[in-house]
């Protein structure tokens, strides 16, 4: 026992061995290659990041720039104003009308020392001060008089100031708020807008953070920028230029690689479940598909080796069992490769998507935010050109028409900086510009552009800002602006109009189009966003820009992918993209990630997987074989030697009793003389024959024992298990028909040793079957939005041949199985409870339930796969024809098996006969009825060739057996005789439940009289009955003389 | 038998070495450090953490080890604690940007200094000021418990700005004033309350761009001490193992760690 132990004993440590092992190198592996693959696209991610942090510190000064640009000249035409306008007055109103102009939050004149001559607020700050050297610079400058902006950050505001020289002794200073520059910076030209839509794999960041003092510059949540990363756990030793390594920060942890530009580190960050819980999933899987296979070789050994029937295999044994081992060992291996590939291109895949519907959202609400950016921006600037050209008005206003001379007007649009400024009389008349060939008047036809401006001069409004047009002369867009030029009196005394070259504003707007917005989307994984126009279904932003413009058809987009909520593989010029579309406005736009960066890990790790697993299970193998034959055969020496030790004792025992008895023949011989001792010499030899007759008897009892035993209990119950001929020569042990069709399964000990482990693989299956049923039934409340179950189960995928809808099969298959599985253990306990009738129903429905559920299954699976199931059931196609000619016998079928049991012909355990067939009714199936003769066959009908139905179930089976007596005798006589007798034949044929009965004179026959004596019986001994009966009567006619006449023929010899 | 004579003979050096720590150690076996809590890359608390962070600290550590302690305990202070945490006696030694000036050197123990630096005076870059000459009049912030008058006066001394070293002359050429931190000092400059401020360039570093500079010189030579108490028996030790760390490297290796 010893020494059978140690072979499972060695073969299970060495699987744990194997598991652990297993276990650490695909994760070691699969470490090392996802670190890898991190940290390249990483390292890829960060040189963008480089550029992309460059463009836009030159955005932010350009933001800048215009900003200042606006106020420089507003400025500049304040100081040309007080210069020329008389009536321009150093005074709170004058100032507050100026302040009011261009939105300002203070508009004040100061001297050179920086003292308030006067301020449209009531508390200005003090300007004397150092801090505003800058400004007051604007007296000493030569070259101009304006001074160069600067921003003072106060305790709640932060302003910018602009100065701009009267004379020397006044200046003008506006006082802004940089608010509205911060913000436009802060959304267009910061860190936040520009690394906000960075992504490095699935959920990884980038993060910056000062390398001076450690500050968080940058961190997708927003409540740490601006804390020191110290204080959030961020080792600053760890912080290093062009390093890859795992940081803890912010109570998470992540695979980190880090670039220094200029005085700040960039951090691109993945999450380190990212990374691990990928890792563990398929670590997970390979190790528990490993060592359900190591557990069902070790099954299969501990069973064989109790298998009785192996023993008398011989030979063949160990071809079968290591041929067996060796088959699940490589579907083990196999199952191993095929389950990391399925898993982890499943997981990838999955979460892909996911990750793409989530960029995609961000990109659309970073359309929005830059749609409203738009709006802002245009409304800036027509605020500031109206500025301007209140500005203008005033200064015109205060002027005399007489020193509305040309240089005057250039003057005057130079400080404004526009391309020229006009003014118009009351009739709509030119009378000063700045063009000198702009003088006209202004149309009275409604349709023409300038039209629109005698709205002024009627008063009906004070000011026209008209959008950009194109000019018909030139290509330029222009844009023009007409304000009322009013007097004290507030009476509209002309119109000035300015003519703009809207520059600036296009270069602005086109920050915010969709086509910059899209190219600063970045998901991982090499991905990028693409749109089409709706209409025209060309490309209107592509990062190739060679395919702006072209059609989208043309280059690999199929018409059906052209639609918004598209989630599946889009093959644009060769290439394979995964991809998640919705719409905006009159476009789709997409994100596109590339398949070959996707599912570039789980072949390789699949593979070392099958590797390593095949060649343990080999090893496995090698040794569970080796052992198992090796006791094997110990085990049959062993069973001969003890067999030869006890036939040597029985040979022992024999030569002893020879000795005894010819000791005592002898003993007779000396004392009964020579001619007695010979016949006792025969009687002692026969004595001693017959002692080792008897002392023999008991041992061929004793050897093959084992053997005698269950050939006795066989004959007790019918045969569970037949051994058959496979055909090729092997024999194989099987069920016998009866155990398949009954609902009973067979003893655990006559199963062999296959049977064995296949039964308990299956109760494995079902509970693994039924745990994922509960999840699936459940998923919404186990699984988190974003969990891979959860969206094969709702998600958007598209139907066809592709990893989700397999997925899904696969799912229904098993929540099918599962329902069919419990409805039908119900089903079968109740038949167990009910009646006959209860029996017949619940097997027709068990028979249905397989049917449906099969059926439905394949429709549920087709539809997923793709296939248009609508039309397989309704068209009127080849597919359908054939299968209507085929199904023809399977409805005939279906439909008489209905009826049969509706009608109620006959039910289980009826005894009929059909067809001349006799038997009890196992089954009422959809197509087929079976029937079990009293020997034990099964007789399988289609139910459509059940015609005449002959029911013999009224009640027990009869045996009616005719006896013959002759004419001569004495009826009464053997009627008494019967009438005595048939107590004692009930009591000797058990089987009787009824009679015998003696039923009459059935026939006056030629030789005989015939009458009938009947007994009943079940159904199942009526054959034997008949003849155990025929037998009793035979010998009491015997007992009493009643002879049985046969006919006699008389030959005459002539 | 020899088993036991070799286990006696063990432990008996062990004993010996054991011994021989701790009488190096004279505090026991953990020098108490004082350092400066906020002082970006030179000395941070990390609350969350419990642990200080920064050039001084693991210079500290270094030291510690230099002289046989096993451990190091951070007694964190602010600019103006520094002294008082000598003075009670919280503190074995002080490494908190610690500048050497005559006046601390007859206070206490210096060592070498560990790290050279300069202190700048930094102006709003709308100021337009360029030198020393530019500070007549104004207002210039400085941290409170750094000492910078007296460096400020002797450097405006040697430019001839003012006539002598004095308090009462430096008085008369600018108004000193004191902040509680350096947060509230840069936001006074910010605002025009000062028009400029004094401190380390390490600490102001960080603020240079745009919008602030620096005057064209330094006004002082900033060394950084590590500071005992007067007759401290470490002290000759701490100065020798700030020169082997600087001999050997350590020091420039932690430089280039912190980026300073």
């Amino acid at each position: 026992m010893k020494k059978n132990a140690r072979t499972i004993t060695i073969a299970i440590v060495l699987a744990l061995v194997g598991a652990l092992l297993l276990g650490l190198i695909v994760g070691a592996f699969l470490d090392s290659r996802l670190k890898d693959r991190q940290i390249d696209a990483s390292t890829e991610k960060l040189a963008l990041v480089e550029t992309m942090v460059a463009d836009m510190d030159s955005k932010a000064a350009q933001l800048t720039n215009d900003f200042d640009q606006i106020f420089i000249s507003a400025a500049d035409t304040m100081a040309l104003m007080a210069q020329t306008v008389p009536s321009f007055t150093y005074d709170t109103a004058q100032m507050q009308e100026l302040q009011e102009i261009v939105s300002a939050d203070n508009v004040l004149a100061i001297n050179a020392n920086g003292e308030i001559i006067c301020s449209a607020n009531v508390n200005p700050r003090d300007y004397t001060t150092n801090r505003f050297n800058q400004l007051r610079d604007a007296f000493n400058d030569t070259t101009g008089t304006s001074a160069a902006p600067f921003t003072v950050v106060y305790d709640d505001i932060t302003v910018r100031y602009y100065g701009a020289k009267i004379d020397d002794e006044h200046m003008i200073v506006i006082a802004r708020s940089a608010e509205a520059l911060n913000t436009e910076i802060a959304s267009a030209a910061s860190l936040k807008s520009t690394l906000s839509d960075v992504r490095v794999g699935q959920n990884g960041f980038v993060a910056v953070v000062s390398t001076l003092d450690h500050t968080v510059e940058y961190f997708p949540d927003e409540s740490i920028v601006g804390t020191n990363a110290v204080t959030h756990g961020l080792d600053p030793e760890l912080l290093e230029d062009g390093v890859s390594t795992y940081l803890d920060f912010n109570k998470g942890s992540y695979l980190c690689t880090m670039k220094q530009i200029g005085d700040k580190m960039y951090i691109c960050a993945v999450p380190k479940g990212e990374i691990v819980n990928n890792r563990n999933l398929i670590v997970g899987i390979c190790v528990l598909i490993f060592v359900l296979t190591v557990a069902v070789m070790i099954m299969y050994a501990v069973f064989v080796r109790k298998d009785k029937t192996v023993e008398a295999q011989g030979k063949e044994f160990r071809k079968l069992i290591s041929g067996r081992l060796i088959a699940i060992a490589v579907v083990g291996a196999i199952l191993v490769f095929a389950l990391v590939v399925y898993c982890a291109s499943l997981l990838s895949i999955s979460r892909q998507s996911v990750t793409n519907n989530h960029r995609l959202d961000e990109a659309i609400a970073e359309l929005d935010t830059a749609n409203e950016q738009r709006d802002y921006i245009e409304q800036l600037y027509n605020d500031n050109y109206v500025a301007k050209a209140k500005l203008a008005a005033l200064i015109i206003g205060g002027t005399d028409e007489a020193n509305l001379t040309y240089d005057f007007m250039v003057t005057l649009q130079k400080a404004l900086k526009v391309n020229k400024v006009n003014c118009n009389d009351m009739d709509g008349v030119t009378i000063a510009s700045s063009d000198k060939f702009w003088s006209f008047t202004l149309s009275t036809d409604p349709n023409a552009q300038s039209y629109e401006f005698r709205k002024i001069l009627e008063g009906t409004t004070d000011q026209i800002v008209q959008e950009p047009q194109k000019e018909d002369s030139s290509n330029d867009v222009v844009q023009y602006i007409g304000v009322a030029i009013k007097d004290a009196n507030y009476r509209t005394t002309g119109l000035v109009c300015l003519e703009v070259a809207p520059t600036l504003l296009p270069k602005l707007l086109q920050a915010a189009s969709t086509a910059d917005v899209l190219s600063t989307v970045q998901p991982g994984n090499s991905g990028f966003a693409f749109s089409i126009d709706k209409d025209s279904k060309k490309f209107t932003y592509y990062p190739n820009s060679d395919l702006v413009g072209r059609l989208a058809t043309d280059n690999g987009v199929a018409e059906t992918q052209l639609v918004p909520g598209f989630n599946e593989f889009i093959t644009i010029n060769g290439e394979q993209y995964y991809c998640a579309s919705s719409e905006y406005g009159n476009d789709l736009v997409y994100i596109a990630v590339p398949m070959s960066k996707l599912n570039n890990m789980s072949v390789p790790v699949a593979g070392v997987a099958f590797g390593f697993a095949f060649v343990w299970l080999l090893l496995l193998w090698f040794v569970l074989s080796a052992g198992i034959v090796r006791e094997a055969e110990a085990a049959r020496a062993k069973e001969k030697k003890r067999r030869e030790a006890v036939l040597d004792a029985i040979v022992e025992e024999q030569e002893k009793l020879a000795s005894a008895s010819e000791e005592a023949a002898e003993e007779a011989a000396e004392a009964e003389g020579a001619p007695a001792g010979e016949a006792a010499e025969a009687e002692g030899a026969a004595v001693a024959v017959g002692a080792a007759a008897a002392a023999e008897a008991p041992a061929p009892e004793g050897a093959p024992q084992a053997e005698a035993v269950p050939a006795a209990a066989d004959q007790q119950k019918p045969e569970e298990m037949i051994s058959v001929d496979r055909g090729d020569g092997r024999r194989v042990i099987t069920r016998s028909i009866l155990n398949r069709f009954s609902n009973k399964g067979v003893p655990w000990h006559d199963m062999t040793a296959g049977q064995k482990v296949g039964t308990v693989v299956k109760a494995g299956l079902a509970v693994v079957a039924i745990a994922l049923f509960l999840l699936i039934m459940f998923a919404d409340s186990v699984f988190g939005e974003d969990s891979v179950v959860r969206y094969v189960l709702n998600g958007s995928w598209e139907k066809g041949l592709n990893i989700f809808a397999l997925t899904k099969c696969f799912m229904s298959i098993v929540t099918g199985v599962v329902i069919a599985m419990i409805a039908r253990k119900l089903i079968d306990w109740f038949a167990e409870r009910m009646g006959a009738k209860g029996e017949t129903i619940c097997r027709l429905l068990n028979n249905f339930i397989k049917f449906g559920v099969a059926i439905g299954l394949c429709y549920i699976c087709l539809d997923l796969l793709g296939v248009d199931t609508s039309v397989l059931l309704t068209s009127a196609g080849i597919l359908s024809l054939v299968v209507g000619l085929g199904a023809n016998g399977l409805i005939k079928d279906a439909i008489a098996g209905i009826m049969i049991v509706f009608e109620g012909a006959f039910q289980v355990g009826d005894i009929v006969t059909i067809g001349g067939f006799r038997g009890t009714v196992v089954e009422i199936g959809i197509r087929t009825t079976k029937v079990k003769a009293g020997d034990g066959n099964v007789k399988v009908f289609a139910n459509g060739s059940i015609g005449d139905i002959l029911n013999m179930t009224q009640d027990r089976s009869v045996v009616a057996v005719d006896m013959s007596i002759e004419y001569g005798e004495d009826l009464e006589r053997v009627e008494r005789i019967l009438e005595e007798e048939f107590e004692g034949i009930r009591d000797r044929l058990p089987a009787i439940t009824e009679g015998p009965l003696y039923k009459g004179v059935a026939e006056l026959a030629d030789s005989a009289v015939i009458i009938k004596i009947i007994a009943k019986c079940e159904e199942g001994s009526r054959a034997q009955l008949d003849r155990d009966l025929r037998r009793e009567l035979k010998l009491v006619f015997d007992k009493h003389g009643i002879n049985i006449p046969f006919p006699q023929v008389v030959i005459n010899e002539p | 038998m020899l088993a036991a004579a070799a286990a006696l003979l063990v432990f008996g050096a062990f004993a010996l070495v054991a011994c021989a720590g701790s009488s190096s150690a004279p505090g026991g076996n953990t020098l108490k450090v004082a350092v400066r809590e906020g002082l970006t890359k030179f000395s941070t608390y990390n609350e969350s953490a419990n642990t200080f962070y920064g050039f001084e600290d693991d210079l500290a550590k270094e030291l510690a080890a230099q002289l046989g302690y096993a451990d190091v305990e951070f007694v964190g202070v602010v600019a103006n604690e520094r002294e008082k945490a000598l003075d009670d006696g919280k503190a074995d030694c002080l490494i908190a940007a610690f500048s050497e000036t005559p006046d601390r050197a007859s206070k206490y123990d210096l060592s070498e200094p560990y790290y050279y630096d300069n202190g700048r005076v930094m102006v709003a870059t709308s100021t337009l000021f360029e030198s020393f000459a530019d500070l007549q009049g104004c207002r210039v912030g400085t941290l409170r418990g750094t000492d910078v008058s007296e460096v400020l006066a002797s450097t405006l001394a040697r430019k001839g700005l003012i006539p002598s070293t004095s308090a009462t002359s430096l008085a008369q050429f600018l108004t000193l004033v004191t902040f509680e931190s350096y947060a509230d000092m840069y936001q006074a400059v910010q605002n025009g309350r000062v028009d400029a401020l004094c401190a380390d360039g390490c600490i102001t570093l960080p603020w240079i761009g745009s919008e602030m500079k620096y005057l064209d010189e330094p006004y002082s030579e900033e060394n950084y001490v590590v500071a005992t108490p007067k007759g401290s028996a470490l002290s000759e030790k701490v100065n020798q193992a700030v020169q082997t760390l600087k001999e050997n490297g350590t020091v420039q290796r932690l430089m280039e760690k912190w980026d300073i």
